[in-house]
C-alpha cells in the first residue's frame, strides 16, 4: 500500500517543478523511510530503522554499475550527438527547400514536403524540439505566404516533427528495449511499418483535404528563376547524403550487421563528414554539440538512477504484487488490460516525459503483460506510438510548445491546437489498428 | 561576495563540460575505433571495448552536475513556467536541500563499501585482456555524487542571487 502512496505523492510532487530525476529519488528515501516504520510495526528505534533502510537500498551501487556497464545504453548518447550534428549543419533547411522546390506545384505539395522532411529528420536525427522548431521557422511562413489554412500548416509541423519519436533510430525505442529487455535492433524493426503507415496517413490525409476544401492548401505559383533541373540538382544534393547516411545506420542494424551502438558511432562519424560536406565544420560546432548531447545523456540517465530507486522502495512495499493482483483479476484480461494500459500512458503522456513514463510507468506494467501473455515487441510499439501522440496532445504537448515559440504572431495558441487535432486522430486510429491488426504489422 | 561565488561555480561548470565533452568525442572514437578493427581487421580488444563504457559513465556521471547548473533537467513545468522569478528560486532552494541532497547522499554514502570491497580484493575485469583496477571506475560513483553535492551549493546560491535580484527589481519599480 505505501508503494502505491508513494506513486501518487511523486507524481503530484513533480508538478511543483523541481527536476523529476530528484523528485523521484528522494520520493522514494522518504518513502523508504516510512515503509521501514511500517515494517517494523512500531518498534521505533532509530537504528532499527536506519538499518531496515539501508537494507532497503542496499542494492543501489550495483544497479548504478550496471547502468554504467550497460553498451545497449551507450547508443543513446552517439544517437544524440548525431542528431544534433546533423542540425548543427542545417540539415532540416537544406531538406525544406529541396522538397517544398520539388512538390510545391502539388495542391498541398508544401505541406507533403513538410511531412516527407520530418520523415528524413525522425530517421537522422530524431530530435523532435529541433524538427519542429527547424520547420516552423522555415516551412511555416513559406506556407503561410501562399495562403495554407494557418491550421493545416501547424498541424502538419507539429505532426511531421513528432516522428522521430516512432521511426527508428529514436531514443524512447532504445528506453524501451531497456526496460523492456528486448534487443534494440528488433525494436527499430517493429517500428519501421507502422512509423511509414503513419506516414502515409498523413499525407493522405493532407492530400484529400486539399482537395475538399481547395482553400486550405493551394498550389505555390512557379518559380521562374530556376528550371527544372537546376532545381533537382539542388534537390538531390540535400537529400543524397543523409539518405545515405540513414540507409547505412539503419541497414547495418536491420542486416545484423552491427549493434545499435556500432551503428550509431558510425552515424556520428558520417554526420562529421556530412557537416564538413556542407562546409558547417567547426571545432566550434563539434565542442557544442558534444557539451549539448552530455547535458542530454546525465538527464535522461540521472531520471533512470532516480527510478531506481523508486522501484527499489514500489518493490520492497510489494506494491508491485499488489498491481499485478488488481491487473491480472480484471474481466476480459488481455483487452481490459491493453485499453486500460494504453490510456493510462496516454493520460499520463499529457503531463509527463517519456522518459519517466519509461522507466516508471512501464517496468509496473511489464511483469503483468508477461503474465497474461502480450507479445512484447507489440506491446513496447504501442507504448511508443502512444508517448508519440503525447507530443502533440494539447495542452502540454512538447511539440505545440516548440512551435508557438518560433510562431508568426499571427498564429494563435488556438489554431495549433485546431490543427492538430486531425493529426492526432490520425495517430489515434493508426494505434488502434496496430491493436486491432497485429498480424497485419507483423506481430505474431 | 555570493555573486562572486556564482561566477566562480559557473567557470568550474564551463570547464568540467569541455571535459564532459571531450571524453564523449573520445568515446565515438573509441566505439569507431573498435567497429573499425572488428569488422575489417578481426582483431578486437577487450580492453578497448571496456574503454568504451569507462568514458561513457565518466561523462554521464558527472555531466548530471553540469546539466544542473545549466538547467539541463527536465522538469514538469506546466505550472513552473508561469510562477515568478522568485517563486521558481524559492523552489529551486527548497527542491534542492530537500530533494537533490538526499538522494545524492544516499549514493553517495551507499556506494562507499562497495568501492571498498572492490579495492581490497583488487578485482578486475573478469575478461581476459580486460582493464584492471575496477574499484577505479566503481569510485566515480560516489565521487560524482560528492561532485553533484559540491555543485548543489552552487546552485543553491545562484538562486539565493537570482533572489536577490527579484527583490530589488520589485523596490526600482516601486519607485517608479
Amino acid at each position: 500500500m505505501t508503494g502505491l502512496v508513494m506513486f501518487c505523492a511523486a507524481l503530484a510532487m513533480l508538478v511543483v517543478g523541481y527536476p523529476v530525476a530528484f523528485t523521484f529519488g528522494s520520493v522514494s528515501i522518504f518513502f523508504g523511510i516510512i515503509a521501514s516504520v511500517v515494517y517494523l510495526q512500531g518498534d521505533l528505534s532509530p537504528a532499527l530503522i536506519a538499518g531496515e533502510f539501508f537494507q532497503m537500498f542496499s542494492m543501489m551501487p550495483f544497479r548504478i554499475y550496471a547502468i554504467m556497464k550497460n553498451t545497449i545504453l551507450m547508443a543513446v548518447p552517439l544517437f544524440i550527438f548525431m542528431g544534433i550534428l546533423l542540425q548543427r549543419s542545417d540539415l532540416a533547411e537544406r531538406l525544406l527547400e529541396a522538397m517544398g522546390s520539388l512538390f510545391g506545384r502539388v495542391r498541398g505539395g508544401l505541406a507533403v514536403s513538410t511531412v516527407l522532411v520530418g520523415t528524413l529528420l525522425a530517421a537522422s536525427t530524431g530530435v523532435v524540439g529541433a524538427s519542429v522548431v527547424a520547420m516552423g521557422v522555415i516551412s511555416l511562413p513559406v506556407m503561410l505566404k501562399y495562403g495554407y489554412s494557418k491550421r493545416l500548416a501547424t498541424g502538419t509541423i507539429c505532426a511531421s516533427g513528432t516522428l522521430g519519436q516512432i521511426i527508428p533510430p529514436s531514443i524512447v525505442l532504445i528506453i524501451l528495449g531497456d526496460v523492456f529487455q528486448q534487443p534494440v535492433g528488433d525494436l527499430f524493426r517493429a517500428a519501421v511499418g507502422p512509423g511509414l503507415i503513419l506516414v502515409g496517413c498523413y499525407i493522405a490525409y493532407i492530400l484529400i483535404i486539399s482537395v475538399i476544401h481547395r482553400r486550405v492548401a493551394p498550389a505555390m505559383p512557379i518559380d521562374e528563376d530556376l528550371t527544372r533541373r537546376q532545381s533537382l540538382g539542388r534537390a538531390l544534393f540535400a537529400i543524397v547524403p543523409p539518405l545515405t547516411l540513414i540507409v547505412m545506420v539503419l541497414g547495418s542494424i536491420f542486416g545484423g550487421i552491427a549493434t545499435p551502438t556500432e551503428s550509431a558511432a558510425v552515424g556520428c562519424v558520417g554526420a562529421v563528414v556530412l557537416a564538413a560536406l556542407y562546409r558547417k565544420l567547426s571545432w566550434q560546432v563539434v565542442e557544442e554539440s558534444a557539451l549539448e548531447t552530455v547535458k542530454i545523456t546525465a538527464m535522461v540517465f540521472a531520471i533512470l538512477i532516480g527510478a531506481t530507486a523508486f522501484s527499489m522502495v514500489f518493490v520492497y512495499t510489494g506494491a508491485d504484487y499488489l498491481v499485478e493482483d488488481i491487473l491480472t483479476n480484471l474481466p476480459g484480461q488481455k483487452w481490459t488490460f491493453l485499453i486500460l494500459s494504453m490510456l493510462v500512458i496516454m493520460a499520463l503522456g499529457f503531463f509527463i516525459d517519456f522518459i519517466e513514463i519509461s522507466y516508471i510507468v512501464v517496468p509496473i506494467l511489464l511483469p503483468i503483460a508477461e503474465i497474461i501473455g502480450i507479445n512484447p515487441l507489440w506491446f513496447a510499439i504501442l507504448i511508443a506510438m502512444n508517448l508519440q501522440t503525447s507530443f502533440l496532445t494539447p495542452p502540454f504537448g512538447f511539440s505545440l510548445f516548440y512551435l508557438k515559440g518560433v510562431c508568426p504572431p499571427e498564429v494563435q495558441t488556438v489554431d495549433l491546437y485546431r490543427g492538430v487535432i486531425p493529426f492526432i486522430t490520425i495517430q489515434v486510429i493508426v494505434l488502434c489498428s496496430i491493436v486491432i491488426f497485429p498480424d497485419f504489422y507483423g506481430f505474431h | 561576495m555570493l555573486v562572486k561565488i556564482e561566477r566562480a561555480f559557473m567557470r568550474l561548470n564551463r570547464f568540467t563540460g569541455k571535459i564532459l565533452a571531450v571524453l564523449l568525442l573520445l568515446m565515438v572514437i573509441n566505439v569507431f575505433y573498435d567497429v573499425v578493427m572488428r569488422y575489417f581487421l578481426h582483431n578486437s580488444s577487450v580492453a578497448m571495448q571496456e574503454m568504451e563504457w569507462h568514458l561513457f559513465s565518466v561523462m554521464f556521471l558527472f555531466g548530471i552536475s553540469v546539466a544542473l547548473l545549466d538547467e539541463g533537467h527536465v522538469r514538469v513545468d506546466f505550472l513552473y513556467d508561469r510562477f515568478s522569478i522568485r517563486r521558481k528560486a524559492i523552489i529551486n532552494i527548497v527542491g534542492t536541500v530537500m530533494f537533490l541532497v538526499p538522494l545524492a547522499l544516499l549514493v553517495l554514502f551507499g556506494s562507499l563499501d562497495y568501492v571498498v570491497d572492490s579495492y581490497q580484493i583488487q578485482e578486475v575485469s573478469e575478461d581476459p585482456g580486460g582493464l584492471p583496477y575496477r574499484w577505479l571506475i566503481k569510485a566515480m560513483i560516489p565521487l560524482s555524487f560528492g561532485y553533484l553535492i559540491f555543485c548543489s551549493l552552487g546552485y543553491t546560491i545562484k538562486q539565493i542571487n537570482l533572489l536577490r535580484n527579484a527583490g530589488t527589481d520589485r523596490r526600482v519599480e516601486g519607485k517608479r
